[in-house]
This record gives structure tokens, sequence and C-alpha cells, in this order.
């Protein structure tokens, strides 16, 4: 039986969970700069060792208020193609290791947002994960509505 | 077969580095035939060239080199003179060995490139001269009066570089070449002279009076005479010359070659050390471990000159480019006729490797059109008492955060007028705006899309393309050209380029609680804005600010970038100027001038068309480097004013294509007013004198009728002194057989009124307000003026579009 790792965060109280594979680190940080007439869901340019990373407000993708980047916040830093975006989540979790016979697709009553960013559910105990779908989730120009 | 693709590889790499030098020894050789250090050197290369070839079994380049060693072999001997012919033999063999190795580099073979007719080309030049033994004698002599004639020169050189120590300038060492050579031959012994100098042994003034000697008939040698009259020790000369001996080493052996991508990934590597550093730093603060803290300041030092030695490795000096010049010049030259000698100062200066790519282009056109239209034909310079032989000077320079490549020429220097009439002719300027224009203006007409002023169509330049390619090229890489020229000494092409694409001069601005970043390089001039004596004034709501007596619009930051909108006081002014248009940024605050580095943002940020890039500022924020172009477009077109003014000011095309009317603009006071070109009849200038009273009304007689008179200056309320003149400029509308004649200032343009936003103003005597060519300017209600002339103007005859006139 095959086995996935994912590494999970916490946006309002939900589970997500991305393939380790993707995640180039995760780190918290302070000091953001703002955009001006970017997408809404760009939180902002940070400075990882140098190198300017655009921070995606997962919150804003997911339909759901700013963040208030106050104080620091944490960041799943993806490699990306060819640049590592950020996601900003409320909480890191851990990295699990789950069966792909605990996968499911999404639930039909999930609708909105959140329906367009994740790929599946996984089933662990006593809680759902869902899987997001990177490419979509670091899209600022997706639609959010 | 890996292996040798390899060495191929290899092979090819070297041969074109060699062949570039090859051609710059050839051109120096035919201004020095007596060179035998230069026919060595180019045997030399010829030969590796030859040997590596035969052994890579490449035949046909084997032959082709071997024949060209066969004559450079009697060069060498003086079996042969050195005559431009041979020179030009040698050149094209040159370029022959050049397409077999693009050849080779391309498929892998040598390919078809013909290479007898070079061969025969080569023994036709060594048999010609087997008959001519005299021919050889002469040159034999001519060699040595050369030789002798060369040593005399080094010794004044040495001369002149001695005063030039005294005076204790020594960056104008290579300011005057004396010999005729275009640079100085590197292996050439450095004066004994120079060599005490500089290590201490003797001073400036010693070592100036001892040549002083020598040039008076004193035969001994220079450290003689020094030694002699006890002005250097015995030990220092000795050593001195052993130091004169002793060969420099050579280019092999001082650098090596690197990857650019391993250099970029040091550089980043680097910029993470930086950061470590940084938070190590503040950690062993918080310890309070003076010795700890001692070697953290050490690492900081040591990360800080690595950071700088780094970014140096990136750059090579601007040489690299400029060596295929000689030859580009002498082959030009030798086909128009043309004599002139390439003068080449500060070839030294080091520019980052991608930046030299993106000028070379440019700069070749530059040096070839400075030949081809530059400098005269010798009989054309004779006839205006100047040399036969023109000179063109390259020169390149450090000047505050930037570095200036010029190219001069002291050829007849651009036709200002023909250049203007050019410009009207080919529509790029208009012939009443050439009256407003100064000289270098028209000058930097040349820059214009499809502009040339050559006479005749060569195949050099003079195709409508170029200066122009030469402008958007140079201004892509954040740099800027100009030309200046003075008629009959010559003309300076001037490039002004930023040092790295990755490091520029930068204004740092705050806005509202945000640090944003402007290119200095956009930057003209820093206004504060006390709201007092200096103050933001609003047009129909289009804030302006009067500079020196002219209207710069303005455009806010704060509300450019959607954010909360400040005050009009205590704020700056950044001016500046992009894309042809100036205008003035209004920001809170302005912090300082430094280098910042440039990152990459996503091009998702670009496309905002705000931001050029982001930077790390001196905290670890990031910060935002604005676009200042895409500023400038952005801004004029949320004013309505899609329109372009172009580089030279108020030149714009006339009958372009535009759905808009065509107005006239006018001064009136210190205001401007347009008015419909439709409407207007004539335009005349009257005597003051002329001007009668009928009634409370001021008249002039016109062709035989009375033509009343009103002053726009009393219709709109303006009241300026009005200048005293001699004369007034009227602005005639006639109808029928009645006209009125309306005075202003001064006609100050036509524009075309393309894609407008006006404001409509309920203010008496105008229609509204709009953006004209960056400036404010109202709109005049034609027949509220008329009225004002003439109550009855209409009354016989009514026309409704005069109404809504704009």
């Amino acid at each position: 039986m095959s086995s996935r790792q994912f590494a999970t965060f916490e946006v309002a109280d939900q589970l997500f969970g991305v393939e380790v594979e993707a995640v180039q680190e995760v780190l918290s940080y302070n000091e953001y700069t703002p955009v001006p007439l970017a997408p809404p869901a760009v939180g902002g340019l940070f400075n990882l060792r140098g190198q300017v990373i655009a921070a995606v407000d997962l919150r804003v993708q997911l339909g759901l208020a700013r963040q208030a980047l106050q104080g620091p916040v944490m960041n799943v830093i993806l490699r990306g193609d060819g640049e590592p975006v950020s996601l900003l989540v409320d909480k890191i979790g851990e990295v699990v290791d789950l069966e792909d016979d605990t996968f499911e697709p999404p639930p039909v009553t999930l609708s909105g947002p959140t329906r367009d960013l994740v790929v599946g559910t996984y089933k662990m105990d006593g809680r759902l994960m869902l899987a997001l779908d990177v490419r979509s989730a670091v899209d600022t120009y997706r639609v959010t509505s | 077969m890996e292996d040798l693709g390899e060495i191929v590889g290899e092979f090819l790499m070297e041969s074109h580095e060699n062949l570039d030098q090859l051609d710059r020894d050839l051109v120096d050789l035919e201004q020095q035939p007596g060179s035998r250090e230069l026919i060595s050197r180019i045997f030399r290369t010829i030969h590796t060239i030859k040997g590596t070839s035969g052994f890579l079994a490449f035949g046909r380049l084997e032959a082709l080199a071997h024949a060209g060693e066969s004559l450079l072999s009697r060069l060498r001997d003086g079996v042969q003179p050195v005559t431009p012919a041979t020179i030009t033999t040698l050149l094209e063999m040159i370029d022959g060995v050049r397409a077999l190795l693009a050849s080779i580099e391309e498929t892998g073979a040598e390919g078809d490139v013909a290479i007898e007719p070079i061969v025969a080309a080569v023994h036709a030049q060594m048999n010609s001269n087997d008959a001519a033994e005299e021919a050889v004698e002469q040159a034999v002599e001519a060699g040595a009066a050369a030789g002798a004639a060369a040593g005399a020169e080094a010794g004044a050189a040495a001369g002149a570089q001695a005063a030039a120590a005294v005076a204790g300038d020594t960056a104008s060492l290579d300011d005057t070449p004396r010999r005729p050579a275009p640079e100085p031959v590197e292996e050439q012994r450095r004066p004994i002279g120079e060599v005490l100098i500089e290590k201490g042994a003797t001073s400036p003034g010693d070592v100036a009076s001892a040549l002083q000697r020598q040039l008076e008939g004193d035969e001994r040698k220079l450290g003689t005479i020094l030694l002699d009259e006890g002005k250097a020790a015995p030990g220092a000369v000795v050593e001195a010359l052993q130091a004169q001996a002793a060969p420099k080493r050579s280019v092999a052996d001082q650098a090596i070659r690197v990857d650019v991508d391993l250099l970029d990934s040091l550089m980043n590597m680097v910029g993470e050390l930086v950061l470590a550093r940084n938070q190590l730093l503040r950690g062993v603060m918080e310890t309070g471990d003076a010795a700890l803290t001692r070697s953290a300041q050490r690492l900081g030092l040591i990360t800080s000159e690595l950071q700088a030695g780094i970014m140096k490795t990136r750059m090579q000096p601007i040489e690299h480019i400029w060596s295929k010049l000689p030859r580009v010049v002498r082959d030009l030259s030798n086909s128009m006729g043309k004599q002139i000698q390439l003068v080449m100062q500060g070839k030294d200066t080091e520019l980052d490797r991608s930046l030299l790519e993106a000028v070379k282009d440019p700069l070749t056109h530059l040096v070839r059109n400075a030949v081809d239209h530059g400098i005269e034909t010798p009989e054309q310079r004779v006839a205006a008492g100047k040399p036969a032989e023109g000179t063109l000077t390259l020169r390149a320079y450090h000047e505050g955060g930037h570095v200036t490549v010029e190219v001069a020429d002291d050829g007849g220097g651009l036709d200002v007028e023909r250049i203007a009439a050019k410009g009207v002719e080919n529509g790029v300027v208009r012939a009443d705006q050439i009256a407003q224009m100064d000289r270098r203006e028209i000058m930097a007409l040349v820059f214009q899309p499809g502009f040339s002023t050559a006479k005749a169509v060569t195949n050099v330049s003079g195709r409508g393309v170029g200066m122009d390619v030469v402008k958007t090229n140079i201004e892509r890489i954040g740099g800027a050209v100009d030309v200046d020229s003075t008629p009959g000494e010559g003309t300076v092409w001037r490039l002004t380029i930023p040092l790295t694409l990755a490091i520029i001069q930068a204004l740092t601005v705050d806005c509202g609680d945000h640090r944003y970043v402007v290119p200095q390089v956009s930057v003209l001039e820093l206004v504060y804005i006390d709201g007092q004596s200096t103050k933001i004034e609003y047009a129909s709501g289009a804030p302006v600010y009067r500079l020196r007596g002219k209207l710069l619009p303005l455009v806010r930051l704060d509300h450019t970038l959607g954010l909360e909108i400040g005050t009009d006081q205590g704020v700056y002014l950044v001016v500046l100027q992009a894309d042809g248009r100036r205008f003035g940024l209004v920001v809170d605050r302005v912090l300082n001038t430094e280098e910042v580095v440039v990152k990459a943002i996503n091009s998702r940020f670009k496309d905002i068309g705000l931001y050029a890039g982001a930077t790390i500022l001196g905290d670890g924020k990031v910060g935002l480097i604005l676009d200042v172009q895409s500023l400038a477009r952005r801004s004029h077109l949320a004013q309505g004013d899609a329109e372009r003014e172009s580089l030279v000011g108020t030149s714009r095309s006339v009958g372009a294509a535009g759905s808009g009317e065509r107005l006239l603009v006018t001064a009136v006071g210190e205001r401007r007013v347009a008015i419909p070109l439709d409407t207007v009849t004539r335009l005349e200038e009257f005597p003051r004198t002329k001007i009668e009273r009928s009634g409370s009304r001021e008249v002039v007689q016109y062709r035989g009728r009375i033509l009343p008179l009103v002053r726009l200056a009393n219709l709109l309320g303006v009241y300026d002194e009005p200048e005293v003149r001699d004369t007034v400029s009227v602005v005639v509308y006639s109808e029928g057989d009645r006209s009125v004649a309306l005075v202003v200032d001064r006609i100050v343009d036509i524009a075309e009124d393309a894609v407008t936003a006006r404001n409509e103003t309920h203010e008496d005597g105008l229609v509204g307000t709009a953006v004209i060519q960056q400036r404010v300017t109202e709109l005049l209600d034609v027949r509220r003026a008329i009225l004002a002339a003439d109550p009855d103007f209409y009354t016989e005859r009514f026309d409704p579009s005069l109404v809504e006139a704009r």
C-alpha cells in the first residue's frame, strides 16, 4: 500500500496539506511589503535570504478576510515553477504519512472558492485534511468571489 | 570522440580570442611597420592555429594558416616590407580563418568556405615582392628609421610622463599619444625613469632634468645620468633595470575562464552569507562578549569584501568590445578614401558583462557613422585648414555612478540647418517649431525614428534606421544617449550607461507608511513644497506646479497607488523625465540616494505597470522600484492625455492620424489658451502704433476695413503686466465680410487634441480646460470672444456651429 507525505497547516481551523516535495521550507516572518494595486490575494513581498518572495494570502484565496500581517505570520514556501512562492497560513501542523486508501474526492457539498483549490480529502484520525492543488492555491489571478 | 569534441571547443574559443587580437595587431602593424615584436606575435598566433588545426585534421584551415604563416615569415625576416596591401591580404586571410572556424562551430566540419582565392592572394603578395628587391631595401631603411624614431619618441614620451607625474596627474598619461599607434604597445619596455619614480628611488623633477640633458645631446643613458649626479642609489637603478627587463606576465597566466552560472550561484551564496552574518552579529551583541564581538565584526568585514569581490567578477573592461573597432575603422576608412586615426582612452573602464553585450552594437554603429558621415575626406579637411588625417576618439570613464562612453570625431560637425530642414521634410517636426528649438534640441532630432540626413545612402549608414535604434537600445538598459557638436570642429556622441544592470543608483522615498525606490537616472531635481512660497496648484482638479514659470504636471504617488491621499504641504516633488515626458511625482518624504541591487519580481507584478523590480532595503525589508516610464504613461492616460510629447519638447507631427481637432495654442499672460484652428482665418502682427480707438473699442485698419480688436487678457481677466512690444500678435477670425481680431501675447504651437478629458468650467470666456502637451490649457469660448469684439457679429448670419466651438 503506497502512502504519501504531506506537510499540513491550518487556515481558519481547517487542516490543509500539500505534498512535502512541493515545499521548500516553512518559516515565520514579520515584515511584508505591500504591493499596491496587486490582486487582493497578494499579502506582500518579503526578503528570503536576499531573494524577493511573494506571499499569497491563503485566507483571501479561500474567500475569507485578509490576514492582518501584524507580528509574525507563518509561511509555507512552495518551490513553484522556477521561483518560490509563499502561502500565508494560520498555523503549521505536522508532516504526516497518509495511505492512498484514505483519500476521497472532495465531498459534493463542498462548494465556493475552497472547492477550486482542493484536489481531495484525506481521512485522518478524528479530522479531515484537504489536499491543496498547489498551482491554483498560488494563482492570485484566480477569481475569488 | 567526446574528448576530441571538447578539444575542438577549446580550440574554437581560444582561436576566436586570438583572431580579435590579430585584427588589432595587424592594424597596429600597419601604423608601425618596423615593429618586430608585433610581427612575431602575429606569426606565433597564426602558427598555433596552423598547428592545432593540423592536429585536429582541419586540412583547409591548416592550408590557409600555412599560407599566411609563409607571408608572415617573409615579413619577419625582412625579405618583404609591410605595406597596406600586405596588411589587407593578411586581414582577408584572417577573415577566411574566421569563416572556417564559424563553419566548424556550427556544423563540426569546415564546410565549403572558399579559401583558394585567399591563398592565391597571399601567394600573389609574396611573388609581387620577389621582383622588388629595391623596395625591400627601402623598407629596411625605413624600418631602421622608424625604429630610431620610435626610440626617440619613447624618450619624449618618458619626458611627458615625468612632467605629468610632476603635475600629479597620472591619469593623463595615456591621454597624449605621441605615437601614431592607436594604443601603446603593451610589451614595450617601460621607461626606466618611470620605474624609478614609481619605486620612489628618485623624484620626477630629477628625471625630467636628466631627460632634458639627453635631449640637449648628452649621450649617457638616463640611469647613468641619475647615478653620476647622485640623484639615485646604484642599487635602485639595478633593480629598476631588472624590473624593466622582466617580461610582464602573459594574459594566460593572469586569467582563467569561469562559467557565468557559477559566478551567479556564488553571488547568491554570498547574499545568504551576509544575512547569516547579520543574524550572528545581533546574537553576539546580546551576549556582550567582547572577544566574540570582535571576531564577529571581523567576519562581517570579510563578508562585505567577499561580496564586493564577487560583484567585481562580473565586470569586464570595455576593451572587450572596443577590440574589434580598429579593424572596423581601418576597413571603412580605406574603402572611403579617408585617413582616420583611432584613439582609445580609458579602455580599462569596467562594465557588467551583460551591459557590455548590449552596448556593443550601438557603439559600433556610432563609430561607423562617425567614419562615414563625421570625418571629412582628406581634401575637404585640408581645404578647411585641418590635418588630412582625422581623429576618432573613443573615451570611457566613470562619472557619478555611471559609465560614460564617448565617440568623438574632429570632423565637420552636425549641420543644424540641414537637420532642421530634413526633420521638417520627413515630418518629424514642424517648420514653425524649429524657430523655438535650440541647437541641441534640433540635433536631438537625429534620434527620431525615420530620420536620416545622409545625402547619399551608403551601405555603411544612412538608411534612416540607426540612431533611433541606438537610442532605443541604450535606453532599454537604463542608459541615455545625447549628441553635441561644434560646426567645423567635430561631434561628440555620448552614451551614459549604468554600471551594472543589477545595481542602480536610486532615490528612496516615502509615501504614507511605505518606502519606494525611484531610479536616479530619471530624476532631474527635487522640490520641497512648504505650502507657502512653493505650492501645488490645481487647474480644474489637475495638480500642477510652477517650475521656473512653467507648469509641471504632477502625479500624486499616493493617488496612483490607490492609497490614502495625503496633504499638499510639507511634501516633496521628485521631478522626473521619462519617455519624453517631464512630470513631478508627489511623495511625502525623500530619504537618500543609494546603490540598490535590483531583484527580479514576478512578471505578474510587472504587469501592474508600476513596478520595475524590487530591492532589499537597508533594514532588510523589500522595497518596490517604481517604473518611471509606466508611471508617466499611466498617469497621463489617467488625465486623458494620450498624446506623447516627443523628445524635443514641442514637436509633434501635424496631420497625424487622429480624430481630434487641431488647436492653436497661444499664451496670454501666464496662461495658455487654445483656439480651434478651423475658426482661425489668419495670424497677423500689427505695429502697436496702428491701433486706433473707436468709442470704447480698439480697432485697426486691415485690408481696407475696420477690424475690431479684443484683448484676451482683458476678456479672461489676466492682470499680469503685459510685455511692452512694438507689435501685437493677433488671431484673425473672418466670416463672410466680417472679421475680428483676438489679441494674444504669443502664438505658442499648434496641437492636435486627440483624446480629451476636458473639464467643463463655467469661467467667463472659456468652455473648459484640457491638458495639451502636458500643460493645462484653457479652451477659448470663441463665440463669446467674438461677441466681445463685435457685439453685432452674428446679428446678420448666425452660425450655430460656433456656439459649440470648443
